[in-house]
């Protein structure tokens, strides 16, 4: 607690508040699994761009589809309500195998049986596909959840990126466990 | 063993204190997560809550799952403990390290009709059908889940899983990495302290050891004296997970355990002249257990798995002594036959051998040592009758033991889900529990008392009184079969939004061939004079019944960072005696053994700095408990903790266990041992992770 000893109200309360801000802010104890991985979803979308006629207009909305469990996309949609992506609003929609086609990203929950069928639907399109089940990006999906040590980690398929004509930031490249296909 | 029950005092009152504890500031919508980096993202821990609530959502059983935040919150500190917060379970404590627990009824000290496992393999005795709690402990930081299924889960794992399923799921080793290190003290809890450290060993393989130890204070007896029920043992083991390939997994763990757990004993140690002795009783208990699993999946749909372990327990008291060696191996394989039916079926066997040593005035088992087999085998189908609408599972256990022969266990169970977020089961199931070593084989005192009997003298003709000594003995017996379950279910399961979800199940179950005392042919054997056997009687199954009733769970989070889980179940049994049974006791017995009324509430508060206030209120119906008779009253009890994220590696709690009373009576007392009552209980804890 040594660091905190004052050096100055001013800076004692500035800290204070920032200490405060920060407990606040940051959520403690162990996190609901799908408000986590609906915030990498989110990030996932800042940071991979699509071919210019995925989008309608430049403010078109970026349709996020769900496919999975009740209560995955109630999760991703409270997660990432009100938020705008790269200035765009974000959609969340359940969606069933063939209804695939207009989104702009598919995130496949627990979909082991599922996600062949629902890549089918995706594969023409620039679908970026998000699975949460081993042997994912084997199936030819983008990226894959993994978890390690309660945490939760990401793989990229850049082949399957290529493909759907997504460009991928270099940066959640790096963050990626194992780049590559 | 046996409960022996008379009289009724019945008093009824339901009293929930809910605790008022509100998060000081407005709480925080998880929308604040996609203010996170990715790198911030990637530091968080997370829960698989829902998950494993769509798994659940369509199980067509009454299952409750305890987490390891429900756990790490709930200021329990042992397995028996955490179980009180599953509705339909009777958890009753009967000494300083003994538990009565059963599920939907039939409770008792060698209850025997719910099946435990860890991990996969079975810690229920053969030697009475049930489990010796104070030797089933884990790291409990490390626990990944406890799933309890209420009901005849005899498809899947087979007999004795006649009321309820536990299993205990640890963690993989993949999810326990790091230093783990936690100390523990109190005013009963006398030190615990946990070790644990997880280390990846290849690109796909991850190791975990662990050293365990703890050390419990006796309780107090009824009339306030130190009770002899210390409890201390120290247990270490490892885990190793590993992927092989992307289709191959394989486990291997092992723990070694050894302790003490004290109790008081009054035992007969002479017929003639009839003596009694009563005696701290500090038992020995050791042992230790091996287990591999090897699971391949050939595609999405459709895998296998391999298990085989080892386990061998020690028991050194100075009544009974047992040692018991048990091998498993268990073969599964799941696949779909189309794109709407699927198909699971398994084969086992497991060998069990024991060595016993008794004692002649007390107990002891004939013969005092015995090899059992089991082999089994399974077979289940589920079909998608109707698309997102109907699905049906129907399956059979199929079990060859060397006691009783073949028996065989059907289930049918149906799910329907009409409308979105709510879904209806359904299910009939057949259930058996096959006869323990005890059932079969034990001699047993009941009792014994000093009197004069008649004795014929031929010359001069006359009758003298002579002192004698009488003893009520329960004789081993070849003959007991089989306890047989016709169990109909229901259950209705409400999840609208995220914050809220409602689980009830209803049950009515048919009870035949219940387990009672009767007189052999000829009860009196006066050959052992001056000790008369009288009246000396079997185990038989000539006992019939029915029990009915409800569980309820509910989970509500009014505000982001508050939850509340409250819990209700309702029991009633109706015994049937058969017409030629001459036992009157086993039927009330039953019936009031079990509390009518359980309710529970926990409130869990996320408070800001990383505070967490967390309290639970448990509320227990009367009983008439133990194997002597006795009234126990209604309690209710509460537990309290606050506890502190200091940092992301530093963990601080204190804790009040039974807080509201000084002391309080659970249950009667067990066979050899006088039961005492649960005291407060203070403590703090230091939890440390790197």
């Amino acid at each position: 607690m040594s660091r905190f000893v004052s050096q100055g109200r001013a800076r004692a309360a500035a800290l204070l508040g920032a200490a405060l801000a920060l407990a606040t802010a940051l959520p403690v104890g162990a996190q609901d699994e799908y408000g986590v991985k609906a915030a990498f979803l989110f990030n996932f979308a800042k940071f991979v761009e699509w071919p210019a006629d995925a989008f309608a207009a430049p403010d078109a909305g970026l349709v996020l589809c769900v496919a999975g469990a009740s209560g995955v996309d109630a999760a991703v949609q409270e997660t990432v309500k009100g938020k705008l992506v790269n200035g765009r609003p974000i959609e969340v929609k359940r969606v069933a195998e063939g209804e695939v086609r207009g989104c702009h990203l598919l995130f496949i929950a627990d979909g082991r049986d599922r996600a062949a069928a629902l890549m089918e639907g995706a594969r023409s399109s620039s679908v970026l596909t998000v699975g949460e089940t081993p042997g994912f990006t084997q199936l030819g999906g983008v990226i894959n959840f993994t978890t390690e040590d309660s945490k939760v980690r990401f793989e990229i398929n850049e082949d399957a990126a290529r493909k759907a004509r997504l460009k991928i930031s270099s940066k959640l490249l790096s963050l990626a466990k194992n780049a590559g296909s | 063993m046996h409960s022996f029950h008379r009289g009724l005092v019945f008093v009824a009152a339901l009293a929930l204190a809910a605790p008022a504890a509100r998060a000081a500031d407005p709480a925080q919508p998880p929308s604040a997560l996609t203010d996170m980096s990715i790198e911030d993202l990637m530091g968080l821990e997370i829960t698989s809550v829902s998950k494993r609530e769509e798994k659940l959502e369509g199980a067509p059983a009454a299952v409750f799952v305890i987490t390891n935040e429900d756990i790490r919150r709930s200021g329990w500190t042992t397995i028996p403990d955490a179980l009180r917060m599953v509705p339909g379970l009777d958890v009753a404590k009967i000494d300083g390290n003994k538990w009565a627990i059963s599920a939907r009824g039939f409770n008792e000290q060698f209850a025997n009709k719910l099946l435990v496992l860890i991990d996969g393999r079975s810690v229920y005795t053969p030697l009475f059908s049930g489990v010796y709690w104070d030797i089933q402990d884990v790291v409990l930081e490390d626990v990944e889940r406890i799933e309890v299924i209420r009901g005849p889960g005899a498809t899947l794992w087979g007999a004795n899983a006649v009321n309820g399923v536990i299993n205990i799921i640890t963690k993989k080793a993949k999810d326990t990495q790091g230093l783990l290190a936690s100390a523990l003290y109190g005013n009963e809890e006398e030190g615990t302290g946990v070790l644990r450290y997880g280390a990846q060993l290849g690109e796909s393989t991850w190791l975990r050891v662990y050293g365990k130890y703890f050390n419990r204070d006796a309780q107090v007896t009824r009339d306030n004296r130190k009770g002899d029920d210390a409890w201390d043992q120290g247990r270490g083991g490892f885990r190793m997970d590993s992927d092989l390939t992307d289709s191959d997994s394989v486990t291997l763990q092992g723990d070694l355990y050894y302790g003490h757990s004290g109790q008081f004993n009054t035992e007969i140690s002479s017929f003639f002249p009839l003596a009694r002795n009563n005696f701290e009783d500090d038992v020995e208990v050791r042992g230790g257990n091996l287990l591999g699993r090897w699971g391949h999946r050939f595609s999405e749909t459709a895998g296998t798995s391999l298990q085989m372990y080892y386990d061998r327990t020690d028991r050194l008291g100075r009544t009974i002594r047992e040692a018991r060696d048990t091998f498993d191996l268990d073969f599964q394989n799941d696949f779909a036959l189309t794109d709407w039916n699927s198909v699971t079926w398994g084969t086992g066997y497991r060998v069990t051998r024991d060595r016993t040593h008794g004692t002649p005035t007390s107990a002891f088992l004939v013969p005092d040592t015995r090899t059992g087999q089991l082999v089994n085998a399974f077979l289940q189908n589920e079909s998608v009758v109707v698309k997102d609408l109907l699905r049906f599972i129907v399956g059979s256990k199929f079990e060859w033991n060397n006691y009783t022969g073949f028996e065989i266990q059907p289930s049918a169970r149906a799910v329907l889900t009409p409308f979105e977020s709510h879904t209806f089961w359904g299910a009939v199931s057949r259930a058996v529990r096959t006869p323990s070593r005890a059932d079969t084989n034990v001699v047993l005192s009941l009792g014994a008392s000093s009197t004069t009997c008649p004795v014929q003298i031929p010359f001069p003709p006359f009758v003298m009184m002579l002192p004698c000594t009488t003893v009520q003995q329960i004789d081993a017996t070849n003959s007991f079969g089989s306890e047989a379950l016709w169990a109909y279910e229901l259950g209705w399961r409400w999840n609208p939004v995220r914050s809220f979800s409602v689980d009830v199940a209803a049950y009515y179950n048919d009870y035949q061939n219940l387990r009672t005392l009767e007189p052999v042919a000829n009860p009196i054997d006066a050959s052992g004079f001056p000790v008369i056997l009288a009246p000396i009687v079997k185990f038989s199954n000539k006992l019939d019944g029915q029990t009915y009733g409800a569980e309820l769970t509910t989970s509500w989070s009014p505000i982001d960072r508050w939850k509340l889980i409250g819990n209700y179940s309702y029991f009633r049994a109706n015994m049937d005696p058969d017409l030629d049974s001459f036992d009157p006791t086993t039927g009330p017995g039953i019936e009031k053994g079990s509390p009518t009324h359980q309710a529970s509430l926990r409130s869990l508060v996320d408070l800001p700095h990383g505070f967490e206030f967390d309290t639970g209120v448990y509320w227990v119906d009367h009983i008439e408990a133990g194997v002597v008779d006795t009234d126990i009253s209604n309690y209710w009890t509460l537990n309290v903790r606050l506890g502190w994220h200091v940092t992301d590696n530093l963990e601080l709690s204190v804790v009040g266990q039974n807080a509201q009373e000084a002391q309080h009576d659970e249950f009667g007392g067990g066979l050899f041992s006088a039961g005492t009552d649960v005291e407060r209980s203070v403590f703090g804890q230091v939890t440390v992770r790197y």
